[in-house]
């Protein structure tokens, strides 16, 4: 078909003897906003690298243009008008932003120099639309999560490609500047440009594709045409991504403000971010973090896990202060943290998934010196068992496994040491839906047996389905206290979003 | 819950290859290199001279394991400084011990509390100071190498091994020499350690990824202080077992063991980043590097080729060990 | 805020400033051991020394800024030293045989340097180790070009080098020329990518740069830089060693690091390396003319190194010990 400006058929690609996509079929026509969604290991991810450049498939054709492509590289896609909004991937640390924008398709005065005049002059127009706080002179290693996205979206944009492919450009970003993307990306669909856009968040993909197209286990599991009218097709897409309903566990959530109280925190401030901050974790109570991007929850979470230096402030556990809070105190009380970044913070990438499971349990300066290996594959097994963690061997390195199973590795080693209360930064981000559900499950499960949470998460629905009490973060402070009685995401989201800064410790 | 059963610790004979291609590449490189040599050399070769080369390979091993805990802790650290510990280990020693057997432990003593001392130092200034590990143990070794010479005043050196330690190192048990069962004992020591002792995995651990490791609760830096401190002890140390070896006492006499300890990790398959690799690539370096060097002598090469075709085999090597790492 | 304020406030903050600072007290403390050090014969004769270092670590630099290291230079410097040394002949100045060894030199040099860029850029083995093992060919060729020291340059050839042009010398037009030389590369699309090579090669190569490219490109200008200085240093010893080479190959790594390259590569300039090599030079001068018996001067130049790599990094950091744990 002409039309079609994407077109794959039965693409496969394999590595090694895994096979990442097997047969998929997509389509896009010109002009038209197509959204991808599929659980991690869907092949999603694998697709939209082949369309861009990074692998070729092992089978199948790509139809670019109606022409049967297989490109190299990127640049061989960038040159024949593929773009994509990459996740924070494109974006060289010590340059600026400007400099990052255009880097590879610089304007040229004559004899080949680099035509930097022209550069500063448009790029203020695009700045301005999605991100007028940014200055192009700023080096990007010191924007912020959302200031980098931002960038990687300008920098996508600017180029007008013929076909644009956005992986995830929403994950770090607020509401608002969702909708100014979104803006953008009708303006540009009038204009012919056609896009593909790749989220977890089932909500935002209604809103702005014309149809969606879902994989799951590397094939097509079918197509939904919204263009008829974004009726809710949301349980038709969720069933067609897991193949069951989508089940957050929804247990009746009651405040355990009668438990005893495992750790508070008084009048906390670190150097930057946080202000005056005091809460109160009871025994077995899920906590959440709730709040606009960046408003401090994952520097509070550090804090304290005792990653980041205070200022000010004590912290008490079961009503004994203790002075100089660090991570070898908050260890040594079984505080333990799951990082935001599970890649380059909470795994071992290279290292075999039994070596991920059991190294803090490994290393911590109570246990044995040397350690038995039967023992070790006992327990490895154990937990990767119970976690449901799908490996094919336990020498398997973490490279291979999923985002969902390695999320479940980076939570699962802190299992064999009695996690007294577990910081989790954005667990479920990023991962399918069923790993989801699992991980949350296995939290609930932890916090009938004692073990107390505090996390905060960017899909608020996750804190909505099983938190007792969310604490709203704005600007570094506690600026409300919920109970979760009877709350929908979307009051929380408005609590989240109309706040002005009360700078008083909250009472608990 | 699942059934445990299912769960496998490896599931197929291809997964040891994936763990484990470097040190079988280096362990048949290394017989290789010994099968060609003897054959080559034809009659003029015999046991005794095997069993020698083997010896000053353990030389080069020894010095080797050190260099491959180092590298091993990652950040790209190398110990460019054992070298001038290991001069300055002979050095001191020779003075204190003055060729009597009831110095020996004293000497051992001051020079390993000296070694520990500047390679705390090395440690600090990496990982507190954030220094490049590179630059910090070059700046290291030209401070030793001053104190050598203020201490030296340039003269000739009086002091001798000890008896003891003399014997010690020349002798043999059986057919094998001390320092080759030594060398042995150390690798199977230290690669038990390395994967089965708590402090062994925070090196893999700390090497493979500092971040994670800080965030599930090492104390990365104390740790690194630590490596470089050991590196230290333990290149003054051998020093003092070079000491025993050597007939005259010099300045540079540990310097020349400064580069082939880092060939012999390269050769064994340790990554330079850290945090792959084990001490049994280590003996297969050695082994090859040592019979690689005798091989060519046997041919009858000049100076200018052996080095020539050592640097070509050396990056021939390095090319094979890329294209297996990118296939995986 | 007063103009003068932000301009001093933009100096302090540029990635030159500390290595400058620390050039320019070492040049008096210089002076003070060495009252003559400004006099012209030896201005002249320090700028002909200073050279070769200079040189050598404006190349080291710019592959550094690539991301790379070359450890290699050290014996390609006394390769290519060998091969214009034991070639050239004494006769007739600038003949064409004399011209054709020079030209085959630099041709020698590009090659090393894409040899090396071939290993590291293509085959993606560690810059460290895989230079580290080129350097024993170049070292095992130097020695079959030269066994022992020999070989001769002929005048006109170190009279280049010394020559005038009014109050200036050749010499320095040329290492000025090289600084202007980078500067200009960076005005194009090369230069710029070299640093985001080095920053992120990952982002560069999403971004649709030929890293792979960029890295050869990164080693062929390096060693073309490297040459010159060897061409200087063949001016000044007017002979062939295959061991002149030995201090360079770390001797550039240390004056790049002095003069604000990184060792991650992304940032800094072959003109912090100019002022690095200086800064050394300058030092082993000082501690030659101390006074100071010749066993201290070692220890004293090994500290002052430590103390001069130490007063970078904690210039570029300000915020040390930041992490806690």
């Amino acid at each position: 078909m002409e039309n079609l400006i994407i077109e794959a058929r039965k693409v496969a690609k394999r590595f090694g003897g895994v096979a990442a996509l097997d047969g998929a079929d997509f389509q896009c026509p010109r002009g038209k906003i197509v959204g991808l969604l599929g659980e991690n290991g869907s092949g999603k991810t694998t697709l939209s690298r082949i369309l861009a450049g990074y692998y070729r498939q092992s089978s199948g054709t790509v139809l670019y243009r109606g022409k049967a492509v297989s490109f190299a590289s990127p640049r061989e896609a960038i040159r024949s008008g593929i773009g994509m909004v990459h996740q924070n991937f494109s974006l060289v640390p010590d340059m600026t932003v400007w400099e990052n924008i255009y880097l590879g398709v610089e304007p040229l005065r004559r004899w080949g120099m680099i035509n930097d005049r022209q550069i500063k002059r448009d790029l203020q127009l695009h700045l301005r639309r999605l991100c007028p706080w940014i200055r192009p002179e700023q080096k990007v290693a010191s924007l912020p999560p959302a200031g980098l996205q931002l960038v990687e979206i300008v920098k996508a944009f600017s180029r007008s490609p013929a076909f644009l492919i956005l992986d995830e450009p929403t994950s770090s970003l607020e509401r608002q500047q969702v909708e100014s993307l979104f803006s953008l990306m009708k303006e540009m669909k009038q204009s012919g440009m056609s896009m593909v856009f790749i989220s977890h968040r089932i909500q935002e993909v209604e809103q702005i594709c014309d149809s969606i197209a879902v994989l799951r286990n590397g094939s097509t599991a079918g197509t939904v045409d919204l263009s008829g009218g974004r009726a809710a097709e949301y349980g038709t897409i969720v069933r067609l991504i897991t193949g069951n309903k989508e089940v957050l566990p929804g247990a009746k959530r009651e405040a355990k403000k009668d438990r005893p109280v495992f750790l508070q925190a008084w009048d906390i401030s670190d150097a930057r971010t946080l202000h005056h901050v005091s809460l109160t974790i009871h025994e077995g109570e899920i906590v959440g973090l709730a709040g606009l991007q960046g408003q401090g929850q994952e520097e509070l979470i550090m804090s304290l896990a005792g990653f980041r230096g205070l200022t000010s402030g004590r912290i008490e556990l079961r009503s004994v202060p203790v002075p100089a809070w660090s991570a070898r105190q908050a260890v040594a009380a079984g505080i333990f943290v799951v990082p935001g970044n599970r890649q380059t913070e909470g795994l071992f990438m290279d290292r075999p998934a039994f070596f991920n499971v059991t190294f803090p349990q490994a290393t911590l300066p109570r246990s044995p010196i040397i350690i038995s290996n039967k023992k070790e594959q006992e327990v490895s097994s154990h937990l990767v068992a119970d976690m449901s963690i799908k490996v094919s061997s336990l020498c398997t390195p973490v490279t291979s496994l999923s985002g969902g199973n390695a999320q479940k590795v980076v939570v699962s080693k802190w299992m064999p040491l009695n996690p007294k209360l577990l910081l989790m930064a954005d667990p479920a981000k990023g991962i399918d839906v069923q790993s989801k559900a699992e991980l949350y499950q296995i939290i609930v499960g932890l916090a009938e047996r004692g073990t107390s949470f505090l996390l905060y998460a960017s899909d608020l629905r996750e804190l909505v389905a099983c938190c007792d009490r969310i604490l709203i973060l704005y600007e570094g402070s506690i600026v409300e206290v919920v109970d979760n009685v009877n709350l929908d995401e979307e009051t929380l989201l408005s609590k989240c979003m109309h706040r002005r800064v009360i700078r008083q410790p909250e009472p608990t | 819950m699942s059934d445990l059963s299912l769960i496998p610790y490896r599931r197929n004979p291809g997964e040891y290859w994936r763990d484990f291609s470097k040190e079988i590449i280096s362990t048949l490189l290394a017989v290789v290199v010994i099968v060609l040599g003897a054959w080559v050399s034809k009659g003029s070769a015999d046991w005794t001279y095997l069993l020698l080369r083997i010896k000053v390979a353990s030389f080069i091993g020894i010095l080797g394991l050190i260099q491959a805990t180092v590298i091993l802790s990652g950040r790209g650290g190398i110990d460019v400084s054992v070298g001038t510990m290991a001069s300055m280990g002979l050095l001191f020693s020779a003075a204190i011990m003055r060729g009597q057997d009831g110095m020996l432990v004293p000497a051992l003593l001051a020079v390993a509390a000296l070694g520990l001392a500047l390679g705390l130092i090395n440690g600090y200034m990496i990982a507190r100071l954030q220094i490049h590990p590179l630059i910090q143990t070059l700046a290291m070794s030209y401070v030793i190498t001053g104190i050598i010479i203020v201490y030296s005043q340039g003269r000739m050196l009086l002091g001798r091994p000890s008896p003891a330690l003399e014997a010690f190192v020349n002798n043999k048990v059986g057919p094998v020499h001390n320092m080759v069962v030594l060398w042995f004992c150390l690798a199977c020591l230290m690669e038990f350690m390395l994967r089965r002792s708590r402090v062994g995995r925070k090196l893999v651990g700390i090497g493979t990824n500092e971040t994670t490791a800080r965030l599930s609760g090492v104390e990365v830096s104390s740790f690194t202080v630590g490596i470089y401190g050991f590196s230290g002890l333990s290149a003054a140390l051998f020093g003092v077992l070079l000491l025993g070896n050597v007939h005259s006492v010099y300045l540079d006499v540990g310097n020349q063991y400064l580069f082939p300890s880092v060939v012999v990790c390269a050769v064994g398959g340790l990554s330079l980043a850290g945090g792959s690799g084990s001490y049994v690539g280590v003996l297969g370096g050695a082994l090859v590097y040592t019979f690689l060097q005798s091989f060519l002598i046997t041919l009858k090469m000049n100076e200018s080729w052996r080095k020539v075709v050592f640097g070509l085999i050396l990056t021939i090597v390095l090319l094979v060990y890329s294209r297996s790492k990118r296939q995986k | 805020m007063k103009p003068l304020e932000l301009h001093l406030r933009a100096f302090t903050r540029n990635r030159l400033f500390m290595p400058l600072t620390v050039t320019v007290a070492l040049l008096l403390v210089n002076v003070l051991f060495q009252p003559n050090f400004l006099a012209p014969r030896v201005v002249r004769l320090n700028i002909l020394t200073f050279s070769p270092p200079i040189l050598v670590a404006m190349g080291q630099a710019i592959i550094m800024i690539g991301g790379n290291l070359d450890l290699s230079v050290g014996s390609g410097v006394s390769l290519l030293n060998c091969w214009v040394g034991i070639n050239m002949s004494l006769q007739a100045g600038m003949s064409g045989h004399n011209a054709l060894i020079l030209v085959t030199g630099l041709l020698m040099a590009l090659s090393m340097g894409l040899i090396d860029g071939v290993i590291v850029g293509l085959f993606k083995v560690p810059a460290f180790i895989a230079t580290f093992a080129t350097s024993f060919i170049w070292l095992g060729l130097a020695i079959m070009i030269a066994p022992i020291p020999g070989g001769a340059v002929p005048r006109s050839f170190v009279h280049f080098f010394t020559f005038y042009v009014g109050p200036v010398n050749v010499m320095l037009l040329i290492i000025v020329s090289a600084a202007l030389a980078w500067r200009v590369v960076r005005w194009f699309r090369l230069g710029r990518y070299v640093y985001a090579v080095g920053s992120s090669w990952e982002a560069s190569y999403a971004s649709g740069i030929q890293v792979s490219r960029i890295t050869l490109a990164s080693f062929a200008l390096g060693w073309c830089y490297v040459y010159l200085g060897t061409l200087a240093l063949t001016a000044q010893t007017r002979t062939s060693d295959s061991a002149v080479g030995d201090p360079f190959a770390l001797n550039s790594i240390a004056a790049a690091v002095i003069g604000g390259v990184s060792m991650n590569g992304g940032s800094g300039s072959p003109v912090g390396a100019l002022l690095g090599a200086i800064v050394l030079s300058i030092v082993m001068n000082i501690v030659y003319f101390s006074g100071l018996p010749t066993s201290l001067q070692v220890l004293v130049r090994g500290v002052i190194i430590i103390a001069a790599l130490g007063l970078t990094v904690v210039a570029k950091d300000p915020r040390l010990g930041s992490e806690r744990g």
